[in-house]
């Protein structure tokens, strides 16, 4: 396996002290899908892993592509792009998988590529606009950095919206029941 | 009086092991009153006795912390229990009862102690229970006028020598503390020899006090004994009415010796005897009787009463002692030899071939004695060598030579042994001992030996230095040496275990080393791998524990349900020292209480209904724990009425869990719908289970720990369940399959063949469904890669392999592309994002790195099963 960006701190675990968690709040790890960017707090992010094995898990969601050895623990590995019902896209070796660490369940998200930690004050952030909320809802704000805009991902809507993942699961695996 | 800090933690210790004595008293309580029904309201002695000792201790040490609600309630539980020891009144369910309920009473104030450290707030409840008790004692008294045997309470109580029923499993644990509590009393005791502080006897007291009432708990008469006038002399030294003296300190380090002599003796199955305490007791018995008026005690207190108490000995020692002035003898022979023997013709014999040869001889009957003589003996009169037997009464000699070795370190021992001492020469072995002479003795051989052990004295004796003191050794650990761990320790460790195992076929399968010759790799390899596999069998035999805690929480339940219900239930145990892992032990009890309330509420008849089936009054339950292979099996049995097949199917049906009549179901499939939520067929409900939540529950924790449960009935006669679970839930030994680029491991207890078949073997249904022929049976074929929506390798069946699984007779087959290999591997969750998945049990971490599915074998059966594809060979070829 090969570790891409190691100037990402490792962060995301619930060790951090509060100065820690101060400096952390207003920062970003920025990825792209397709020719967006995309942002998610670096709090919850434990590290950034190149693509391995994926073992395929049954009966679960087609945006979780199955779960990765990581150092012996075994972690489920969810493809950004499936849950944001996006096409699917070949891996590559920009390929990256983001490890977050929340609520002490570990996961990886698999993006097209990590670009950078970016600050981003609260100032900066506009809220997701209304419209068309149920199916932007994994977004929670819009980041302005000078002229560009980083999408913001809610986490814990990414990872849990069950409702969302019945739905995919009874509507993308009908041929397994 | 509230209880000063220091003692919270002194209350905690109480708190845990008056929580152990209450789980004991549980069961022994409800035995006893099943004893005493058979044999119309008396008691067996020994239980009782166990009884009374039990309430007896807890009482002694809430006296002792000052918890005097617990001490008043248990006081009186000790009284009527006296009663019925003393056979003054006959046992009745009334008194099991009231005796319950005090049980209850101190557990619940015990919990209280554990976590306020205090006995408050329960006066008025324990009020309650000490007048009941009161009524139930004066009741006892007067309203029994039975001629039982009346002997008077001070008879009674010497009924001491009996045995109770103990497990091993509890003399294990009593070994154990009393071990630690010697290993303290006796550091107490040598602390005392140099600073003689108020903590030091207090701790010594109080660690001589438990081990007293942990010794009665177990009914060691003549340990406890030891110990009860050991605590007497140090309350005495306590309360400054006694001077803790050389020769006092000497007979309690003796004592001690003498306690772990008797426990070693415990540990290999003895009886706990002993030998030569009542030399000690007398000792303490005299200091005691002095401490009224003498403060200061005479050093050579010792052996004055070592005298007094075996007087005839000591004239034997006394009339040698005469001898020794008239006989002169060749100088260069005239050597003085002191002859320990408790055999007359024996010692005779030996001091006759002595003498023959010239040398100087005196007698002792026993170690003591041989004390008090050494002590006694003109400073001038050299003692050349001792020639002591080992098993002798009073003292014993292997403490006397670890005496002499001590104080005499110039005089050398030689050990006179016989065959029977087999496990106290081992013993010797680590003392100082000149030589050893075998019995019976042979002249040549004892004067050999008598010559080289002077000579070896008198060397000693020139170099100025004795041989080197030993007693550390002596005091050597034994066999049963064990500590108590944090469970979450043990956790960490097996989880590294698995980590380790991981990492070794990590390496030593390690891609990089594919196609390279290394023989020296190779061999380092294997090594590393037997010891990982030996860590591993370590690792996971020390989470195994005895079923017996589990078991024996049920004969109280049962009791109380029997009560409950007002039928007459007797709950059989076997097997209960049956070891399983600790974390199945923790997740099957919930469901075996449910299963055992089921048995006795549902299974077993009320008395009419049994009478009118012609079946004995008191229905029986028996619990049942054997291991069978790589699985335990929990037994639960009842005698009742057994499942009826049509009222199951009939509420099954009401319920829509099936479809059709069922006629087509087996019995154990039909049996298996009681585990559906939301099933019941019991007519009435009752408080104690019967709303038909509970059995889908018990099957679900069952099946947590991937075990499973199997009913066998029988209509009017009783029901089997048969909960059956993996002795450990942290590895697997499984065949490693591949599907497509997807590995999975199935375990290999389900697996009966794999075979690769011909075209012409298999057949298919009009709706898709395959089947294989093997051997005359027709069996189902599930292609994995369908089930899992893989793309496989194979996609013509015989491109593949057939693994043949059979769970319960029933056989499916299941198409894969090919098997790699066996493996033994550590089993891990799937994370706990998924929560659970269908057909997949886990998964394991392969040598390589990559992740192997664990295919849960039961949920595809019983998915296959439920589809209609039920892969019962006669059904399958009558739809061919």
């Amino acid at each position: 396996m090969t570790t891409l960006s190691a100037e990402v701190p490792v962060a995301g675990n619930p060790a951090i002290s509060e100065e820690e968690q101060d400096t952390l709040k207003d920062k970003y790890l920025t990825f792209h899908i397709g020719n967006e960017d995309y942002g998610i707090s670096i709090r919850f992010v434990t590290e950034i892993i190149g693509m391995q094995k994926i073992t395929e898990v049954p009966e679960t969601p087609v945006y979780i592509k199955g779960v990765i050895n990581l150092r012996g623990k075994v972690i489920p590995v969810m493809d950004i792009r499936l849950r944001f019902n996006m096409d699917a896209r070949a891996y590559d070796e920009r390929t990256c998988v983001i490890v977050v660490n929340h609520n002490d369940i570990a996961v990886g998200l698999v993006v097209d590529t990590v670009s950078e930690v970016v600050d981003i004050p609260s100032g900066s952030i506009e809220p997701s606009p209304v419209f068309n909320t149920a199916k932007g809802h994994f977004i929670e704000g819009m980041g302005k950095i000078a002229d560009e805009i980083k999408m913001l991902v809610e986490i814990n809507r990414l990872l849990y919206d069950d409702a969302t993942k019945l739905e995919e699961l009874e509507q993308r695996h009908p041929e397994n029941k | 009086m509230p209880p000063v800090n220091e003692d919270k933690e002194l209350l905690e210790c109480f708190a845990v092991e008056a929580t152990d004595i209450l789980d004991q008293l549980e069961p022994e309580l409800v035995e006893l009153q099943q004893a005493a029904d058979g044999r119309g309201g008396g008691v067996d002695d020994a239980r009782v006795n166990a009884l009374f000792r039990l309430f007896h201790t807890l009482k002694g040490s809430a006296g002792f912390l000052n918890l005097d609600t617990v001490q008043a309630v248990t006081h009186e539980a000790e009284t009527l229990l006296d009663l019925f020891r003393s056979k003054k009144a006959r046992f009745e369910p009334a008194h099991l009862n009231v005796l319950c309920k005090t049980m209850d009473c101190v557990r619940s104030m015990v919990e209280n102690i554990h976590e306020h450290y205090t006995d408050a707030g329960f006066e008025e409840a324990a009020a309650a229970i000490v007048a009941s008790l009161r009524k139930a004692i004066t009741a006892a008294i007067n309203g029994d006028s039975s001629p039982a045997k009346c002997c008077d309470p001070v008879a009674a109580a010497d009924v001491d020598d009996f045995a109770i029923e103990i497990t091993p499993d509890m003399v294990q644990k009593f070994l154990q503390e009393c071990t630690d509590l010697i290993d303290v009393i006796e550091a107490g005791i040598l602390e005392m020899r140099s600073s003689c502080t108020d903590d030091v006897i207090e701790e010594c007291f109080r660690s001589i006090h438990s081990f007293k009432g942990n010794c009665g708990l177990f009914g060691y008469a003549d340990l406890e004994q030891l110990g009860h006038k050991a605590e007497a002399v140090l309350e005495a030294i306590k309360e400054k009415r006694l001077r803790a003296t050389k020769s006092i300190l000497d007979a309690l380090i003796t004592a001690v010796d003498l306690w772990r002599r008797g426990l070693d003796d415990l540990a290999s199955g003895g009886s706990g005897d002993l030998t030569g305490q009542s030399e000690i007791v007398d000792i303490f018995e005299e200091s005691l009787k002095q401490c009224g008026d003498t403060t200061t005690l005479a050093p050579s207190h010792v052996h004055t009463a070592a005298t007094q108490s075996g007087t005839n000995a000591v004239t034997a020692a006394k009339v040698t002692d005469a001898d020794i002035s008239g006989n002169g003898g060749d100088q260069a022979k005239s050597r003085h030899i002191l002859l320990v023997e408790d055999e007359e013709s024996a010692r005779r014999l030996i001091r006759k071939m002595l003498e023959s040869a010239g040398y100087r001889i005196s007698e002792t009957t026993n170690g003591v004695e041989a004390l008090a003589f050494l002590e006694r003996r003109i400073p001038d009169d050299h003692l050349h060598l001792i020639i002591s037997d080992i098993s002798m009464p009073k003292m014993c000699g292997d403490i006397l030579i670890r005496k002499v070795n001590k104080a005499y370190p110039d005089i050398p021992v030689l050990v006179l042994s016989g065959i029977e001492d087999q496990k106290l020469l081992k013993k010797l072995l680590d003392m100082d001992v000149a030589g050893f002479i075998d019995k019976p003795v042979k002249r040549k051989d004892l004067l050999d030996k008598v010559r080289k052990g002077i000579v070896k004295g008198l060397q000693s004796n020139l170099d100025g230095a004795g041989p080197a003191p030993r007693s550390s050794a002596g005091r050597r650990p034994t066999g049963r040496r064990d500590i108590r761990v944090d469970l979450d320790k043990l956790d960490t460790l097996v989880n590294l275990m698995g980590e380790l195992i991981i990492s070794e076929s990590m390496v030593t399968k390690n891609p990089d080393l594919e196609g390279l010759e290394l023989p020296n790799f190779e061999r380092a390899s294997h090594r590393l791998h037997l010891i990982t596999n030996e860590l591993q069998d370590i690792a996971m035999a020390v989470r195994m524990v005895p079923i017996s805690t589990l078991f024996r929480k049920m004969i109280r339940l049962v009791h109380d349900l029997g009560n409950k219900s007002g039928k007459k239930i007797q709950l059989r145990i076997r097997g209960e020292d049956t070891e399983i892992d600790k974390g199945v032990i923790d997740q099957i009890s919930d469901p075996l209480v449910h299963m055992i309330r089921n048995a006795a509420d549902h299974g077993i008849e009320s008395i009419e209904e049994r009478q009118a089936a012609g079946k004995p009054d008191i229905g029986i339950v028996q619990l049942t724990a054997e291991q069978k292979g790589s699985e335990v099996w929990i037994i639960v049995q009842e005698d009742g009425r057994g499942l009826v097949r049509s009222k199951i199917i009939d509420k099954a049906r009401r319920n829509e869990l099936i479809s059709g009549t069922g006629a087509d179901m087996r019995d154990d499939e039909v049996y298996q719908l009681i585990f559906e939520p939301g099933f019941s067929t019991a007519e009435k409900l009752t408080d104690i289970s019967g709303r038909g939540v509970g059995m889908d529950v018990v099957r679900r924790n069952i099946e947590k720990i991937k075990g499973r449960i199997d009913i066998a009935s029988e209509e009017g006669v009783g029901t089997r369940f048969t909960i059956r679970i993996p002795l450990t839930l942290a590895t697997i030994e499984g065949m490693l399959v591949r599907v497509g680029s997807t590995m999975y491991t199935i375990p290999i207890t389900s697996i009966r063949e794999s075979i690769r078949v011909k075209e012409d073997r298999l057949s298919h249904r009009y709706d898709g469904q395959e089947f294989v022929r093997i051997r005359d049976s027709v069996y189902p074929i599930v292609r994995l890669h369908r089930l899992h929506g893989i793309t496989p390798k194979a996609q013509a069946i015989p491109d593949g392999i057939l693994i043949v699984l059979e769970v319960d007779g029933t056989v499916l087959c299941i198409f894969v592309d090919e098997i790699l290999y066996q493996i033994q591997t550590v089993i891990k969750n799937l994370s706990s994002y998924f929560g659970i998945v269908k057909g997949i049990s886990g998964c394991n971490i392969l040598g390589n790195g990559e992740v192997a599915l664990i295919l849960d074998i039961e949920s595809l059966m019983r998915e296959f099963s439920t589809n209609g594809v039920a892969a019962r060979p006669d059904t399958c070829a009558a739809t061919l």
